[in-house]
């Protein structure tokens, strides 16, 4: 049974997690503006939750933010921003990460059954 | 390969039942909540929908991705590669004017190509110098 503590962690953890959702939602609104530093902090909040969160799910929400920052920052770079590049860069070497690891915990769940 | 059981879940066997209309809802469902981070309720009330819809709207979708994800290895591998391979001539285009930014961004993307072929992983190399050693022995 679940004691107070736990669900007090349980609590903490999950105000944190929202936290860093927050700090994405704000980070695109931003580079959708026009500044691509906002990109920068949504990869910062992606590393934290990667940490924080280490499902399959949540690794697959990362991988579609991502996504969208490489969309994002590809623009910037068209606008002849170099910062663009760095973020594509940054982005595609955590979408491989995050590839490999979805990938082993599938093929670890197919084992399993 | 062995034939899946009928008690086995099938791949995408979720989405085969779903029809383009709830697949395209599906998709912007979970990018409201992934990318936009709205809660469940704001979704909900969005898109007109209930709470429950939108929870399996969300699983489903994050269900659909992760067998994609498995499933399109080679061409994902294909695609990340030729994405590199442009960022490198983008970078090195971008050098003229941005200078050291652009040499660093090119230096990344040739460092990112080398791990996707495999070409950072450590490599046993055969200098010859044990089986050197083996005949002195042997003398």
């Amino acid at each position: 049974m679940a004691t107070t503590s736990d669900r007090t962690t349980d609590r903490s953890r999950r105000g944190t997690l929202a936290t860093y959702r927050r700090r994405i939602r704000h980070g695109f609104a931003i580079a959708e503006g026009g500044d691509p530093g906002g990109l920068e902090a949504v990869l910062d909040a992606q590393v934290a939750l990667d940490v924080l969160d280490p499902t399959t799910g949540a690794r697959v929400d990362g991988i579609a933010r991502c996504e969208r920052v490489v969309a994002l920052a590809f623009a910037a770079a068209d606008r002849g921003d170099v910062r663009g590049l760095a973020l594509v860069l940054r982005a595609q070497g955590l979408i491989l990460d995050l590839y490999a690891l979805v990938r082993t915990e599938l093929i670890d769940d197919k084992g399993a059954t | 390969m062995s034939a899946p059981s009928g008690r086995q879940k099938q791949p995408n066997a979720h989405a085969r039942e779903r029809t383009a209309a709830q697949l395209q809802r599906q998709e912007r469902v979970f990018a409201l909540s992934v990318l936009d981070g709205r809660t469940h309720r704001e979704i909900a009330k969005e898109l007109g929908l209930d709470r429950g819809t939108v929870a399996r709207d969300l699983r489903a979708e994050a269900e659909r991705r992760s067998e994609e994800i498995a499933e399109r290895r080679e061409v994902e591998h294909a695609t990340q590669l030729a994405l590199v391979d442009n960022l490198f001539y983008r970078s090195m285009e971008m050098a003229h004017t941005a200078g050291a930014g652009g040499l660093a961004a090119a230096a990344k993307a040739l460092e990112m190509r080398s791990r996707l072929l495999g070409l950072d992983q450590a490599v046993k190399l055969d200098t010859g110098l044990e089986g050197l050693l083996k005949a002195l022995d042997a003398d």
